[in-house]
């Protein structure tokens, strides 16, 4: 989750009404946020990757002032003129076909504001800029630029002085070198490259790569040029509208840009006159709360959206960086913040509704009192394991399912059997007293008929001096009788995990194989460092649950 | 440590008293010695002896002893002799030969020959000196029963070091080069002593009539009607034995089930592994979405769905992606890929299974609950798994609000245990509105953050075909476990450690 740190001196500065620091921290999670970490100097708070508008402490005393009552009315954005114009090429349409721009003059730019506006565009570049691929921000010193710009396509011989080089580097250049490589895979499959450039043929940017040299800021710099690209016309426009609001509330006056494209002209920022309408008894059904109309608006003004009464709806407009609010229900919840959630009464709701297990649960439960009225002990073990454990097991590793780019071997494949995980817990309780007996019940994975199956997999493990055959023979025909009074008998075979002669298939009493037994090979023992010989049988519990379900009806 | 004065014989165990008798009669013993006087086994003596010892009735001091044998060629010299001597003896005193004509006259390989001349040299027997180019050996007649001879022959059984002089266990060592000599090995001997206190004590160890152990015999017979039984030391500690038991996270699992059925939930379960349909887009994540990329989601290799869902619920699905469909909803405005969908994933919440559960149902009203293992693709640490439980309740209904959600959960959590409930917002892509909490926990004297909760958003219920609002709230399991167990490291709770297991109280 995206942080944004908020010195107590700037947020004092830009709040329209006084207030504590503790008052301060009681009030900022009800808008929705949360206090990371607290120091005399700052805080850091926590905020949702749907509100990018919080990526800067502008943007959170811009919600306080208005959440707080400070300020109850709030002003349009002042859009002013300018005379910059962007000519967009056709062959861009290819490649990263939106642009959008402005200009912002006039923004005082000390260290920390320079800070707070790269958090903000890092923040757009991986949020709603998917990593770039969707937005990519260029923010430029305007005094350098001379307008008309253009946005073109280039080949990969074109060069350019990048950012903080000396020399000209051609686009192939960058793209392999380290500056380039992080996203180049965005523009991978293309054969010509994005390039915005002035009207002397200097580079501002090759999106969503790098900067030219030539643009970029430095402590003197008052009027920016701000461009944006990307492959999504609304993410585009949606993180323009955060960085021109914000820059707008920096102190900045914010001018149109041109964007000439196949004939059409329009102008960026654009502020769209979207208006949603919300049903006022919706408001009040889903929130709970008896609320009058007038108290709707109230609540609404709290978090900056605009609301009008018409007929049994609120016609609410908001802000142009609020593109999380896609359905009347956003738009509830913002009622319920200026409510304040903490003002909010729990009720409880009546119901005819009697509560059950599920049957298969209930199966499981009772499979698990006779283990443990058996004496045996449960363990609970991990669903992804590694190959090495199989091996370790000398069970095939062959037809696993795995999972891709896991961060740990230990947690490659899905386990097909409870075995290696019991072989294991045994290997880790070598120094503990024996006789050690356990049994896991978890899900197994496998395919069958080509599709992929999961089933409830019992396994028992007896480990002690002693142990044999007969001693999980044992335990099997009481668990058999105890848990549905039924045989189960074992018929002899073989088996990759247990001693030649010592291996059996358990058998229902309908003739059906529903598991194994036996007892472990010497060989495989001594692959877990195991001191005592081990004897284990394994039940498919799925398919003893049909036995049980078919015998009832 | 009972004192002297207040033990008296009853204190004492059948086993101590008899082997007090044995030591009495004996004064001093070794640990095998004890096992024929006595009757006893030899584990029922070291248990005894460890009891007496710690009531200063008898010592017990371990010793050391070094045994010193003959070896196989050891013995081979005993009777035939040294082979410098077997040399020497061959030729006659003052006879001179030629060195390369003595393997002819004697059995020894070279390297044996070699090493004779050189002993037999060292002990003057014998002189090697040129003559006429050619290498000859003189018997010189001075021999006598050389020190080895002399100490093999000392050797009729095992003897211990310390019986060899220091000039002996000189040569002894010396011989260590020559193979299979001698043997030695290191012996450990236990040796058994009664102190004053026992002998004292012993005394009074009479036959009388006292049962100690009332058979099926004595009680057919009637015999036990002749004498009592004798009072045993019933305050020392009792052997330990282990029941059988569910692990704690189960246990734990379970109390959370039964709240819920209490509360009018019905449990349901489903497929671990799930298709993205289910696990995302059904629940209105976009297909580009941060959370859906492999470094947080297990993505199973090579595995597609069929995807046998109603074609008007992927009809749906698709078009609230698209645009909002008819949920009044702007939606995500991008072309939706069913190809996508059908990619298979270790489910990373219950909350398809609730969904699922639904899209099957369309229930009007419904109160739904499950908890179920979940995965994600992370480093695992003190804090997080990459598997664990979580809990998930859903309730469907006409008129639920979100104050009901909160009033459910102030419920639940008290049943739990958690008096003291707080809210406050929070986001979740598949809730709107939605709700965070915090829970006062006695035992640590604080607040901790618990569950998440949200009304489902119509873009995720409508394609499912439910058009009443439903609350639901979830949260992890393990973080309460280690609460009541005290437990910090989450990995604990998965090692499987049978003293852990075998130790956790049913009631903590």
């Amino acid at each position: 989750m995206p942080v944004v740190t908020v010195y107590y001196d700037r947020m004092f500065s830009m709040l329209k009404d006084k207030i504590s620091k503790d008052q301060l921290i009681e009030k900022i999670p009800y808008l929705g946020l949360d206090i990371e970490e607290e120091s005399d100097e700052y805080i850091k708070i926590e905020y949702n990757p749907n509100r990018p508008d919080y990526s800067t402490d502008y943007g959170i005393a811009r919600s306080l002032n208005s959440f707080l009552d400070f300020e109850t009315e709030y002003s349009e954005y002042d859009i002013h003129e300018s005379e910059f114009v962007i000519n967009v090429d056709k062959s861009t349409e290819q490649v990263r076909q939106y642009i959008v721009a402005a200009v912002i003059k006039d923004v005082k730019l000390d260290d920390e504001t320079i800070r707070q506006i790269i958090t903000m565009q890092e923040d757009l570049h991986n949020g709603i800029g998917r990593k770039r691929k969707k937005v990519a921000i260029g923010i430029h010193n305007l005094d350098v630029i001379k307008s008309p710009l253009e946005y073109i396509t280039v080949d990969d011989s074109f060069s350019f002085i990048p950012l903080n080089k000396d020399s000209d580097m051609t686009v192939k250049e960058i793209l392999n070198s380290e500056i380039g490589n992080q996203y180049a895979g965005i523009l991978s499959g293309h054969k010509r490259y994005p390039i915005i450039r002035d009207a002397n043929k200097q580079v501002l940017s090759f999106p969503p790569i790098i900067n030219g040299d030539l643009t970029k800021l430095d402590s003197k710099t008052t009027n920016l040029f701000i461009d944006v690209t990307g492959t999504d016309l609304d993410a585009v426009s949606n993180a323009l509208s955060v960085l021109f609001t914000t820059l707008n509330d920096a102190g900045g006056k914010v001018h149109s840009v041109e964007i000439n494209v196949d004939g059409s002209k329009i102008k960026t920022p654009e502020i769209k006159d979207d208006a949603m309408e919300v049903e006022t008894e919706y408001v009040r059904s889903l929130l709970g709360l008896e609320i009058s109309d007038k108290e709707i608006i109230k609540y609404l003004r709290r978090c900056r959206i605009s609301g009008e009464i018409s007929g049994n709806k609120v016609v609410v407009k908001t802000e142009p960086f609020r593109f999380d609010l896609i359905h009347p229900v956003d738009v509830i919840e913002e009622i319920g913040l200026g409510y304040g959630i903490h003002n909010l009464e729990p009720t409880l709701p009546g119901s005819n509704m009697t509560g059950g297990f599920d049957e298969k649960q209930l199966f499981l439960d009772k499979v698990r009192d006779v283990l443990t009225g058996l004496g045996l002990i449960e363990i609970m073990t991990i669903g992804l394991i590694s190959e090495d454990m199989l091996e370790k097991s000398e069970m095939s590793t062959s037809e696993l399912l795995k999972v891709v780019d896991t961060k740990s071997i230990e947690h490659e494949v899905l386990k097909n059997s409870n075995v290696p995980a019991i072989l294991k817990t045994f290997s880790k309780n070598i120094h503990k007293k024996y006789p050690q007996r356990i049994f896991e019940v978890s899900k197994v994975f496998g395919k069958r008929d080509n599709e992929i199956h999961e089933n409830y997999q019992l396994t028992v493990g007896l480990a002690h001096a002693t142990v044999n055959f007969t001693e999980a023979s044992s335990y099997l025909n009481a668990f058999g009788k105890q848990l549905l009074d039924i045989d189960l008998s074992t018929k002899a075979s073989e088996n990759e995990i247990f001693v030649k002669g010592r291996a059996a298939e358990i058998i229902d009493e309908e003739g059906i194989k529903i598991g194994a037994i036996g007892e472990i090979k010497p060989q495989v023992l001594e692959n877990f460092a195991l001191r005592t010989p081990i004897s284990l049988f394994d039940i498919d519990l799925d398919q003893l649950m049909k036995k049980r379900n078919s015998k009832n009806e | 440590m009972v004192r002297l004065a207040d033990m008296n014989t009853n204190n004492l165990h059948l086993l101590e008293r008899k082997l007090l008798q044995v030591m009495s009669n004996r004064n001093e013993a070794e640990l095998e010695d004890l096992v024929n006087d006595s009757g006893l086994t030899v584990d029922q003596i070291r248990r005894s002896v460890e009891w007496l010892k710690e009531k200063n009735l008898i010592e017990v001091k371990m010793t050391e002893m070094k045994l010193i044998s003959l070896g196989k060629e050891g013995e081979n010299i005993k009777q035939n002799g040294l082979p410098e001597k077997r040399l020497v003896n061959k030729l006659k005193t003052g006879e001179e030969i030629e060195l390369s004509e003595l393997p002819k006259k004697i059995d020894l390989n070279q390297d044996e020959l070699s090493a004779a001349l050189g002993y037999a040299r060292a002990e003057k027997w014998i002189t090697i000196f040129k003559k006429d180019n050619k290498v000859m050996i003189r018997r010189e007649g001075k021999e006598s029963e050389s020190k080895i001879e002399g100490l093999l022959n000392k050797i009729s059984e095992p003897l211990e070091l310390s019986e060899f002089s220091s000039e002996e266990q000189g040569i002894l060592r010396s011989l260590v080069k020559r193979p299979e000599y001698i043997s030695h090995e290191v012996v450990k001997k236990t040796r058994i002593k009664i102190t004053k206190d026992g002998l004292e004590i012993s005394k009074n160890i009479k036959d009388d009539n006292y049962i100690d152990v009332l058979t099926p015999k004595m009680l057919e017979s009637g015999e036990w009607r002749n004498a009592s039984l004798r009072p045993l030391n019933v305050e020392s500690p009792a052997p330990t034995i282990y029941s059988g038991k569910k692990h704690p996270v189960r246990i734990f699992i379970d109390e959370v089930r039964e709240i819920f059925v209490s509360l009018g939930f019905q449990e349901v379960e489903g497929s671990i592994v799930q298709s993205s349909f289910w696990n995302f887009d059904a629940l209105f994540t976009p297909q580009d979405h941060p959370a859906r990329e492999i470094q947080d989601t297990f993505y199973i290799e090579n595995e597609k769905a069929s995807l046998e869902v109603d074609e008007q619920i992927l009809k749906n699905v698709e078009s609230v992606h698209k645009d909002g469909a008819n949920t009044g909803s702007k939606g995500w405005r991008y072309q939706w890929n069913i190809e996508q969908a059908r990619r298979m994933v270790m489910r990373t919440h219950t909350t398809c299974v609730s969904v699922k559960n639904l899209a099957d149902n369309k229930p009007d009203e419904a109160r739904v609950f499950s908890v179920g293992r979940v995965f994600r693709n992370e480093k695992v640490t003190f804090k997080n798994l990459v598997e664990f439980h979580q809990i998930e309740g859903i309730v469907v209904g006409k008129d639920v609000t979100l104050r009901d959600l909160m009033g459910l959960l102030t419920k639940f959590y008290k049943k739990l245990g958690f008096e003291k409930i707080k809210f406050w917002p929070s986001f979740f892509p598949y809730t709107e509105p939605s709700l965070q909490s915090m829970v006062y926990h006695e035992g640590l004297g604080r607040w901790i953050e618990l569950g998440g909760m949200g009304i489902f958003r119509p873009e995720v219920t409508r394609p499912l075909g439910v058009k009443n609002p439903v609350l639901a709230w979830g949260s992890g399991l393990e973080r309460l476990v280690m609460l009541r167990y005290g437990i910090d490291d989450v990995r604990k709770l998965y090692e499987n450690d049978l003293d852990w297991l075998r130790g956790i109280p049913l009631c903590p």
